[in-house]
């Protein structure tokens, strides 16, 4: 798989797949923990948050992490695809601001 | 199962929207994270913030999830949600945060708009929209005045013409239903309805077979229901006019609109005219207005020739009547009837639409500036979010969803401007309008109006993307876009707009000039006499058939007044000032007189028969000699009062006129007795008049006009009006008595048309100006801003502040100068289209063009200080670190 072909992410699927990467979590964790981070008081919805989980899915970065948690609640877990991704996506970023970041700095 | 909260239970209700297999994957998990969410949220705000977004969110998803079954599209990536409903979202939150930039731009757009859409849609119902009438594009009238019977005759005989019709329309006193009242009676020929294709409500209108009938009447719908209640029995019953019995035959359809130029709007009887009667037959007697069907291809150039013709031969027929002192035939110049109902409006209505349409154009600069100004200060956010990964693509979309949604609730804003705007207009002036009753807001005026200012907002809206996209992302960057070559050539652009919008407020604003100039000229005048505590009552005393009735029933009218409690005089005229006011004139009119024996062609002379109270009653001294004494009916030589005008034309002086005799074609001679001060009796900005008042005795025949007035002695009483309409009634109990008004009102009604252009083209200019300020002060701060660095180092270099100050004033004042020049010439050539309606002004009256320049000049002063010293103040230290 050409991950470049993905880049660059919205911020939210670099949100969702960041937070997937420390360990799987069910949709309310993975609420809670992109809200915890994001700071800012972005709230993310159920309706988007499962439209993302799906298309992941999909793509297969994340999957169902089998025999987890309770068994009530369906939990995710993020995928070796998945992981590619992220970095490479990190990895743009990082360079990215590399090259900008003087021009903030004054340096 | 566990009892959920109502919010929980509603979003699941809202899940019906997604894709039926989204919700058998995902439903369950979506409300049990939602309920989570809420458990969790701390607080009632924190829970009702969680729902709002949870569910004012799942519409879009819904809608995105069903695009991708129908597209077969599978997710296209995270970046989805950059489809309008983002950029929307991204756009709102953008200009929330400049609610400055934002509501200005949206009040612009909405000005432009509304202003435009006011006064186009009464300018397309009047001027452009055909009349409501059959073939009327084929509706022609012969104009230069009104006609006579044998004109009339000689019409009808014209080929080429398939139909005529005419009539008049005279007031007329409607008694027997209630106090009597004073109504507009229509007299037309049989085909008159035909003519204009109207409809009968209720019974029939007039037809061929009526002619000569002259006792059946048609009532408008207006009149049935004002006058009559509506009476469903209305048919048949028989109503007096003047003291005539008439039997209604039919109401017209609320549809019927009167055609303006044969019948006063407010004409509310018809009858017919019965062409055999004597009057019709005076070549003389010029009471017709006409209207033709021309048969289909024939145009007014083909039968112009022959109404020529036609006008020649009369004239030679008639000698007397249609041929003028200078050996000249009187002309009959054929006119689409459209364009002569209109007649003297279209001037005005063309040259607001025209102011209206330079402030749209000033507006447009406005906003074209605002976007310009904003875009520049937002190249480094652009540069950044390219950097980021935007796509140019999606930059312009979110910049055009900007632009959409000030330009969207800038034309909503416009719409409700135009709306209160027309009702406005038409409250200020409902006389002077034509056919105003079925005025509608003009949508696809408003749409094109909305459309300029969209268009304007988009194109500059999208500058900064476009040149982000070309352009060299470092600099932006890195913050220093001041530098970039790009914003020399966009310095130039905001420069040309300021110039631009200069030029046209100078345009406005000195045309705002002209025309208060002249309604203050106009309202300089000395009146004449003293209009404080005179009052006006109109009578039209249909009933008397001779002078020596009319004089005996006036003077007993008069007489009933003066005993009115607080009435301190009393006195009448055929006419009172401000009666006739504009082109008007009534009644009685020679030019040629004699003076002591000797004919002078050169004076013409106004007949004012006046009781003897009048002078005292209007509170106009004498200047010269004393009142006359009413002489016996019949007299040939009678005391006169001539105006001063009169005297100094006719003697020299208005103290050599008193015990000399002035003779006109009537036979009358005059024995001037007194001389009066000049009264403007047809409005302030009319010529003082060469005028004889005559004793009413001296009027040998009946009339049905005559204007009482009294002078109080004191502050108007409770119940004024009713007390002076009774004490006319005590007299003659069947008169209507329709007004009773302070002289003053009449006054103003003279000088509303004046006011109003004024007022309205003062307010455009004053607009106008704003913005050429505002304006000009967003690109010098602009200017500024871009240029502190260079003004940072020549201060640091040792340059003084005030130097730096003035050339930024300096700078300001360049463009308003190259403006101003511009504004001047186009004020100038603009200005002649004003002519008509300027008084003792000329268009390039230095006066109104010099105080617009000084206006503007003063704003843009004002506009450049603000910037100029925020330069002054540039601290070289803080813009070099910022380097």
């Amino acid at each position: 798989m050409d991950v470049t072909e993905h880049l660059p992410l919205a911020p939210r699927d670099l949100m969702v797949l960041a937070v997937l990467a420390e360990g799987p979590l069910h949709g309310y964790g993975v609420v809670k923990a992109v809200e915890a981070r994001s700071e800012s008081g972005v709230l993310l919805d159920p309706a988007n948050l499962y439209r993302v989980l799906r298309r992941m899915a999909r793509l297969e970065w994340v999957r169902n992490a089998e025999g987890a948690d309770d068994g009530r609640r369906r939990t995710y877990e993020i995928t070796n695809g998945g992981r590619e991704v992220l970095s490479a996506e990190l990895g743009r970023l990082e360079r990215l601001l590399t090259q900008a970041r003087p021009a903030v700095s004054g340096g | 199962m566990r009892r959920r909260g109502w919010a929980v239970r509603g979003y699941r209700v809202l899940l019906r929207l997604l894709p039926p297999d989204v919700v058998r994957e995902d439903g369950g998990e979506m409300v049990d994270v939602l309920e989570s969410q809420l458990e969790d949220a701390k607080g009632m705000g924190a829970r009702t913030r969680r729902w709002m977004s949870a569910y004012a969110r799942l519409p879009g998803v819904a809608v995105l999830e069903w695009r991708d079954r129908f597209s077969g599209r599978r997710g296209g990536g995270g970046w989805e949600m950059d489809g309008w409903a983002r950029h929307i979202r991204v756009a709102v939150r953008s200009l929330r945060k400049s609610p400055a930039f934002t509501v200005t731009s949206i009040v612009l757009v909405g000005l432009g708009v509304g202003a435009v859409t006011t006064i186009f849609t009464l300018f397309d119902h009047i001027l452009l929209r055909p009349l409501p009438y059959p073939d009327a594009d084929r509706l022609v009238t012969v104009e230069m005045g009104s006609h006579s019977g044998p004109a009339y005759q000689g019409f009808l005989e014209q080929d080429g013409v398939e139909a005529w019709t005419a009539g008049f329309s005279e007031s007329s006193n409607l008694t027997g239903e209630g106090d009597p009242i004073r109504v507009t009676l229509g007299s037309v020929t049989d085909g008159f309805f035909t003519f204009f294709g109207s409809r009968p409500r209720l019974g029939r209108l007039f037809t061929r077979e009526d002619a000569g009938s002259t006792t059946e009447i048609v009532l408008t719908h207006d009149g049935w229901t004002d006058l009559f209640g509506a009476d469903p029995d209305i048919v048949g019953r028989t109503i007096r006019l003047d003291g005539t019995a008439y039997t209604v035959i039919g109401v017209l359809d609320p549809s019927f609109v009167h055609p303006e130029n044969i019948v006063d709007a407010d004409t509310d009887f018809f009858r017919l005219i019965d062409m055999g009667a004597d009057e019709f037959t005076r070549p003389g007697y010029h009471i017709l207005e006409v209207a033709g069907r021309m048969a289909p291809g024939v145009t007014i150039e083909e039968l112009q020739p022959r109404f020529d013709e036609l006008a020649e031969r009369l004239a030679h027929t008639y000698p007397d009547n249609l041929i003028n002192r200078d050996g000249e035939w009187m002309p009959m110049p054929l006119a689409e009837l459209q364009t002569s109902t209109v007649g003297e409006l279209s001037g005005g209505l063309r040259l607001l639409l025209g102011a209206v349409g330079l402030l749209l154009l000033v507006a447009c600069l406005n906003v074209a500036h605002l976007f310009l100004a904003r875009g520049i200060g937002r190249t480094q956010e652009m540069a950044i979010r390219r950097a980021l990964g935007a796509r140019g693509g999606g930059l312009a979309q979110q910049l055009l969803a900007e632009s959409m949604i000030v330009a969207g609730v800038g034309f909503a804003l416009g719409l409700a401007i135009a709306w209160q705007g027309l009702e406005a207009m038409l409250a200020l002036n409902p006389h002077a309008l034509p056919m105003i009753d079925s005025v509608r807001l003009d949508l696809r005026i408003a749409l094109f109006a909305g459309g300029v200012s969209a268009l304007t907002a988009v194109l500059f809206g999208l500058l900064p993307a476009l040149q982000s996209i070309g352009a060299d992302l470092a600099p932006g960057l890195r913050g220093t876009a001041r530098a970039n070559t790009s914003s020399r050539g966009t310095r130039r652009l905001r420069g040309g707009l300021v110039v631009a919008e200069v030029a046209v407020s100078l345009v406005l604003v000195a045309q705002a000039g002209l025309l208060l100039r002249s309604f203050l000229t106009v309202q300089s005048h000395d009146l004449g006499f003293d209009a404080e505590s005179v009052w006006t009552i109109p009578l039209t005393p249909t009933n008397v058939d001779t002078a020596e009735e009319y004089h005996g029933a006036m003077d007993e009218v008069v007489a009933s007044l003066a005993t009115v409690p607080g009435v301190a005089s009393a006195g009448y005229g055929l006419t009172m000032p401000f009666e006739f006011t504009g082109g008007g004139r009534c009644c009685w009119s020679r030019r040629g007189i004699e003076i002591d024996g000797e004919r002078d062609e050169t004076i013409r002379i106004m007949l004012h028969p006046v009781s003897e109270g009048y002078f005292e009653t209007l509170g106009a001294p004498l200047v010269a000699g004393a009142m006359f004494t009413e002489s016996p009916e019949g007299a040939t030589e009678v005391e006169g009062v001539i105006t001063e005008r009169l005297a100094i034309d006719a003697f020299g002086a208005a103290d050599r006129a008193v015990g000399h005799y002035l003779g006109n074609p009537d036979g009358l001679y005059v024995r001037v007795v007194g001389v009066a001060p000049d009264i403007k009796h047809y409005g302030l900005d009319q010529a003082d008049q060469t005028a004889i008042y005559l004793p009413m005795s001296a009027l040998t025949f009946g009339i049905p006009l005559a204007h009482m007035a009294v002078r109080l002695s004191g502050e108007p009483t409770e119940g004024l009006a009713r007390t002076l309409r009774e004490a006319v009634w005590r007299e003659e109990p069947d008169l209507p008595v329709p007004t009773v008004q302070p002289i003053g009102d009449m006054l103003d009604v003279s000088l509303a048309g004046r006011r109003f252009d004024s007022a309205i083209f003062g307010a455009f200019g004053a607009l106008a100006l704003l913005l050429a300020a505002a304006g000009l002060y967003g690109t010098l701060s602009y200017n500024v801003r871009q240029r502190s660095r260079e003004l940072g180092i020549r201060l640091a270099l040792g340059a003084g502040r005030g130097q730096v100050e003035r050339d930024v004033v300096a700078g300001g004042l360049a463009l308003t100068a190259l403006g101003g020049a511009i504004g001047i010439l186009g004020a100038v050539w603009i200005g002649r289209l004003l002519e008509s309606r300027l008084y003792e002004v000329e268009a390039a009256d230095p006066l109104a063009l010099g105080g617009a320049v000084l206006a503007l000049m003063a704003a843009a002063t004002m506009a450049s200080w603000l910037p100029a010293r925020r330069a002054g103040r540039t601290d070289p230290l803080e813009t070099l670190n910022a380097e």
